[in-house]
């Protein structure tokens, strides 16, 4: 509407001097007029042509005279050929400025000079032509329309699929034929399938793992629509069993009708391994803590039955288990609490640079009066350089003392115990080898696990099991080093921890 | 003469104490360490009762029990079962497996053991004598 307007005024405004910018109307319309006169012109040489074909036959017979006619069909044929083509390139001309001019008014056709017959094709040209340019711009803009929501749709359904492809559960959907009609690429690789030769089958015939598809088929069969199920199920997968959690649910749309059934898998399996882990730890602790109490509660009772009355000496007995007994359970209680408080995260890591030789000549000094007890010494072979390690000096020296308490139990009196330091490479590795028991092959990948002890050892000495535990989770867990045993049974053993070597000058 | 009891566990102080009570109570009694040690002992005695842990290490108290039913001269011994375990079967199963008398969790009574080894004693001895 506005341009409109603008167009008016200008068109009056200069009356004399068109602009440069309007078409150039009466040239275009004037060519027509110069080439509607040709047809006359083929006329007057179809005459010319009859007239030269009667001399022809009069002077040099029939022959001729078809000559001639065929040389004058071919002449009028490119003629008219010739004529078609410039009319129609000036209905595009004019096709063109049809375009241009729509919404423009009769007083621009004025404007232009145009006059009788010319006049009146213009206005129809005008009227008919402008209608229907009008219909494509509209139509033009009901298209951009479309395709930028066709865009969006797209972009959303795109959006939509990555999100459903990037979810590591497996997600699969059936329309209610019980037929795959999606499957994102964690549910390929779980139920080991390709998305693109499976679709459309039946699920049957796709999903291998027989109970999964008969539980599938049991719920679509059930009640297709407000279906929930959700139930924990054993798969095989690459020739391993694991534990998924499916969800089904109906796909409803807003109107209520059914799109099928959605399944989706979630691997439970390590949350599953947690859970039987920590049942496990709960069983294993409430053994080790009802064995001392079931000794404390046996003496104790036949002490109050009288049991050992009149024989003190017995009841001496019976007194003296009971303390030992009630030293266990609290030692035991001591070093669960310890793993509790460290492995969550309870005690504060304080780590600093200190140097490895200190930290283990501190935990020989202190588990000498053990050592000596049976007539064990404790040898050093330090690292004469400083190796200088970032840890947190109180639980450092508890591994170094664990090591060092673990080497005097498991020695016979009279044993020998080496503690050594050195580099190698980037580490800093610390042992603690002694002459003793030794360890058999067969319990050494079971060695660091929480209240394992050693069978043929259980007797030499009292223990919980838990301290090599507690030693490997503070080097490994803490510090990100490594602890290692190698053990010949009946000759002894050597355990290292390496850490990471952070200096080797003393920083003050 | 007095009925003979074969006590089996691991835990020094439990083998101790058990022994101790039903020894005061008049019973012959026959320790093993473990159920290797067990097996041992029965190659050549055939005990009244046996009193086993179930957690031991070489030969558990499930393999002993296995190994007492399995030959003639154990086959209807009355078992009680000591145990800290909280078992993974459960109680009626294993004693429905093993034919045990009961199954008694740690920490146990040592008086209430004595009772029930001299219950389930005099509810046998009737019919034994019937038997013969």
């Amino acid at each position: 509407m506005q341009t409109q307007t603008l167009t008016h005024a200008k068109f009056h405004s200069g009356s004399s001097e068109r602009s440069a910018a309007l078409p150039d109307f009466a040239a275009t319309f004037a060519a027509p007029r110069r080439a509607a006169l040709r047809p006359i012109a083929v006329v007057a040489a179809g005459i010319v042509t009859v007239l030269a074909a009667v001399g022809c036959w009069f002077v040099l017979g029939w022959p001729a005279v078809a000559l001639v006619c065929g040389l004058s069909l071919v002449a009028a044929a490119a003629a008219s050929l010739l004529f078609r083509v410039k009319v129609a390139r000036q209905l595009d001309e004019l096709d063109r400025l049809a375009t241009q001019l729509t919404g423009t008014s009769d007083a621009t056709i004025d404007h232009f000079g145009l006059d009788g017959r010319w006049r009146d094709i213009a206005r129809r040209v005008l009227d008919s032509r402008g209608g229907l340019v009008r219909q494509l711009l509209e139509r033009h803009a009901v298209d951009q329309k479309l395709e930028l929501a066709q865009r969006l749709s797209l972009a959303n359904q795109r959006r939509a699929e990555a999100i459903v492809d990037s979810l590591p559960d497996a997600v699969l959907v059936t329309n209610s034929f019980g037929e795959l009609t999606l499957a994102n690429p964690g549910a390929e690789r779980l139920l080991e399938f390709k998305f693109e030769a499976a679709s459309g089958k039946p699920l049957r015939q796709v999903v291998r793992q027989t109970a999964l598809a008969l539980l599938l088929e049991l719920v679509t069969q059930r009640s297709p629509c407000h279906q929930r199920h959700s139930e924990e199920l054993s798969l095989e997968c690459g020739g391993r069993p694991r534990w998924f959690k499916v969800n089904i649910a109906a796909v409803v749309d807003k109107s209520g009708e059914s799109l099928g059934v959605l399944t989706v898998l979630r691997d439970i399996t390590s949350e599953k391994a947690a859970l039987a882990r920590s049942a496990e730890f709960v069983s294993a602790v409430s053994h080790e803590v009802k064995t001392p109490l079931a000794s404390v509660k046996a003496y104790a009772e036949m002490l109050a039955d009288g049991d050992a009355n009149g024989d003190p000496e017995t009841q001496q007995k019976f007194l003296n288990i009971i303390q030992v007994q009630t030293d266990r359970m609290s030692r035991l209680l001591e070093s669960l609490l310890d793993i509790a408080r460290i492995e969550s995260g309870v005690v504060r890591v304080e780590k600093k640079l200190v140097s490895l030789n200190d930290m283990i000549e501190g935990g020989a000094k202190l588990m000498e009066p053990a050592a000596a007890d049976k007539r064990q010494t404790i040898e050093r072979k330090l690292s004469s350089l400083y190796l200088g390690v970032v840890a947190d000096p109180d639980m450092m020296s508890r591994v170094v003392m664990n090591l060092i308490s673990n080497a005097i139990k498991y020695t016979d009196s009279g044993g020998r115990i080496v503690v050594r330091s050195q580099m190698i490479e980037d580490m800093a590795v610390f042992e603690v080898e002694d002459t003793g028991r030794g360890i058999p092959a067969e319990a050494m990948p079971k060695l660091f696990q929480k209240f394992y002890r050693v069978k043929e050892n259980a007797n030499v000495a009292p223990g919980t099991g838990l301290g090599l535990s507690l030693a490997k989770h503070i080097i490994e867990e803490v510090h990100g080093g490594k602890i290692e045993v190698e053990s010949q049974f009946g000759k002894g053993s050597i355990f290292r921890v390496k850490l990471r070597l952070e200096g080797l000058m003393p920083t003050d | 003469m007095a009925e003979r009891i074969l006590v089996c566990d691991d835990e020094a102080h439990i083998l101790y104490a058990v022994s101790f009570k039903l020894s005061t109570a008049g019973f012959e009694i026959a320790q093993a360490n473990n159920g290797q040690e067990a097996i041992e002992w029965l190659e050549s005695n055939t005990p009244d009762f046996v009193i086993t842990d179930y957690q031991m290490p070489f030969v558990d108290g499930f393999e002993l029990c296995r190994f007492l039913r399995s030959r003639p001269q154990t086959a209807t011994v009355p078992i009680i079962m000591l145990t800290a375990k909280a078992l993974e079967l459960s109680e009626d199963e294993v004693k429905a497996e093993l034919g045990l008398e009961t199954i008694l969790m740690k920490p146990f009574s040592p008086r209430g053991l004595l009772e029930t080894v001299r219950k389930t004693l005099a509810a046998r001895t009737p019919a034994a004598a019937v038997a013969s």
